[in-house]
């Protein structure tokens, strides 16, 4: 069988492998990722940004029929005889592994970093993967495979070997109404209207929820670059991430709007993924520059930009939703 | 179509503040702070992304000027630079009434748009969006139409052939012709041009001009 690789810039590695692997199963995916909220916490030293609200799992069981199976095992050797166990029962398996043991990415014996490949089939000692994130479809060795998995415990810190797969309770005949179109743009609204949904109802101290996050995190992000402090980098990468994450998840509430036909709407959260895109980038620039300082008026001044656009936004959906 | 470089007497003469209908290819070497070309024994020297990826030089064409989707484009290139990222520059050129605008580009780390203004002595006569997908993509996510495409990319790792990069070619038609001598870009690091073209008349000198005939 001859499989595709699925890219999308609008994806982590980890939600791009997802929705590969869902795409497999017959899932849609224009209507999956609709969460586009924001929130804003910090406690003591540590930031955490997010635009979503609900886990992916209990938002894909609960709105989506999909059932996300998770295994973690701390022994690599027994983690591996799993891993081939499921791909001999025909399920393609995501698996968690460290990019520095993965022979045709850039970073092999380079850098360190978590990333999540999908184990499409198995070909004598090879695994056959995809790893959608950096376009490889071919085959690995399979022992390879066992030393990537481990060493996101032993380089990474992580507690286990970690493989997820999918399958679906929904029927073939599955549809998306008007209904669920409601549900995700009224829940995103609620969430940028300050109101606590999902899991951001038990982590209250140091939050700050939907329109009230932006200023606080343009203070703290700005902040950071203006003090310069280079010392641990890893931490404006992070940041980086985090805030690619709220891009990437007004991109995909662009693409559910316009399933719904909501073009307008659809194209002022493609605007406002923009704006959360360069300010993403302009932070990975001052990392990999080092030119904290440079980066932070031009940071700003998007900042200001991103803000009118969500304000505006949220305007529109309560317009709607009215 | 029929292309001819007009730098000769004997196919044009123009008297200073004559009007010519032509394709103008910007020089765009003042501008220029990226390097997205690069050649095999320097791969590793591309800034277009975190990867450091870079279009193989050595697959791109070299004449001047090239012809893409019939319209011709020129490179500029410094000894460290060959594209323009956006960083709000201001472009200066001749006055020039433009019908259309010509831009080769990509852009990193996801699809991107922003908005880019046309001038005349710092007066803005109108704006448009900017589009240009990512060099990445395998189709264009916007109205861009793929310019070119190559075998494999460069990083920071040499030939990088699970990527075949493409530039795009985004077309902005204004509604009437735009007396315009500059453009004003955003700041956005993640949209990279290699060559704009105009399409229009030009007044004055026949710098960079080639025949729409």
């Amino acid at each position: 069988m001859e499989f595709t690789i699925y890219h999308n810039p609008y994806h982590n590695c980890r939600n791009m492998t997802v929705s590969a692997m869902v795409k497999r199963l017959g899932i849609s995916l224009d209507y999956i990722w609709g969460q586009a909220g924001l929130s804003f916490k910090e406690e003591h030293q540590d930031i955490t940004i997010t635009p979503y609200y609900r886990s992916m799992e209990s938002d894909f069981s609960q709105s989506h029929g999909i059932v996300t199976h998770e295994d973690n095992i701390a022994d690599s050797y027994e983690f591996l005889h799993h891993l081939i166990g499921l791909v001999q029962a025909n399920h393609t398996v995501a698996v968690m592994v460290d990019v520095f043991e993965m022979p045709y990415c850039i970073y092999y014996q380079l850098h360190h970093e978590i990333h999540d490949v999908e184990i499409v089939g198995m070909d004598g000692k090879h695994f056959v993967i995809c790893d959608h994130y950096y376009h490889y479809y071919g085959t690995i060795e399979i022992e390879q495979i066992r030393k990537a998995a481990s060493a996101s415990i032993d380089q990474l810190g992580f507690e286990s070997c970690t493989a997820y797969y999918f399958t679906i309770s929904r029927t073939s005949h599955f549809t998306y109404s008007e209904m669920d179109f409601t549900r995700v743009a009224a829940e995103n609204y609620h969430v940028m209207s300050g109101k606590p949904i999902g899991f951001l109802k038990e982590q209250t101290r140091g939050l700050h929820i939907g329109l009230f996050a932006l200023a606080p995190m343009k203070q703290r992000i700005t902040e950071f670059l203006y003090v310069n402090d280079q010392t641990d980098p890893g931490y404006l990468y992070n940041l980086y991430k985090m805030v690619k994450e709220v891009c990437n998840s007004r991109h995909h509430f662009h693409v559910f709007l316009q399933a719904f036909d909501q073009k307008e709407l659809a194209f002022d959260y493609r605007v406002a993924a923009q704006h959360w895109g360069v300010i993403a980038n302009l932070m990975v620039r001052a990392y990999l520059s080092k030119n904290y300082i440079g980066m932070a008026p031009r940071v700003e001044l998007r900042f200001r930009k991103a803000t009118e656009k969500e304000t505006e936004n949220t305007e529109k959906l309560q317009a709607m939703l009215m | 179509m029929k292309l001819e470089r007009l730098d000769g007497p004997e196919r044009i003469s123009l008297q200073e503040g004559s009007i010519v209908s032509a394709y103008i290819c910007l020089d765009l070497t003042p501008y220029v702070n990226n390097r997205g070309m690069t050649a095999i024994t320097d791969y590793e020297k591309g800034t277009l992304s975190e990867g450091k990826s870079s279009f193989p030089m050595e697959l791109l064409p070299t004449n001047k000027p090239f012809l893409i989707h019939d319209i011709p484009f020129a490179w500029s290139k410094t000894e460290e630079h060959d594209n323009i990222e956006l960083t709000g520059q201001t472009l200066s050129f001749e006055a020039t009434e433009v019908k259309e605008i010509y831009i080769l580009g990509v852009s990193s780390n996801g699809d991107y748009f922003d908005q880019i203004s046309f001038l005349h002595d710092g007066q803005e006569v109108c704006r448009e969006y900017l589009y240009l997908s990512d060099f990445a993509a395998t189709t264009a996510s916007f109205r861009d139409r793929q310019a070119l495409v190559t075998d494999y990319l460069h990083t920071r790792t040499g030939k990088y052939e699970l990527v075949q990069p493409r530039m795009w070619l985004e077309q902005i038609p204004f509604a009437s012709p735009c007396l315009i001598n500059q453009i004003r870009l955003e700041d956005n690091p993640a949209m990279h041009i290699f060559a704009i073209t105009l399409a229009g008349q030009k007044r004055g000198g026949t710098d960079g001009i080639y025949d729409l005939s």
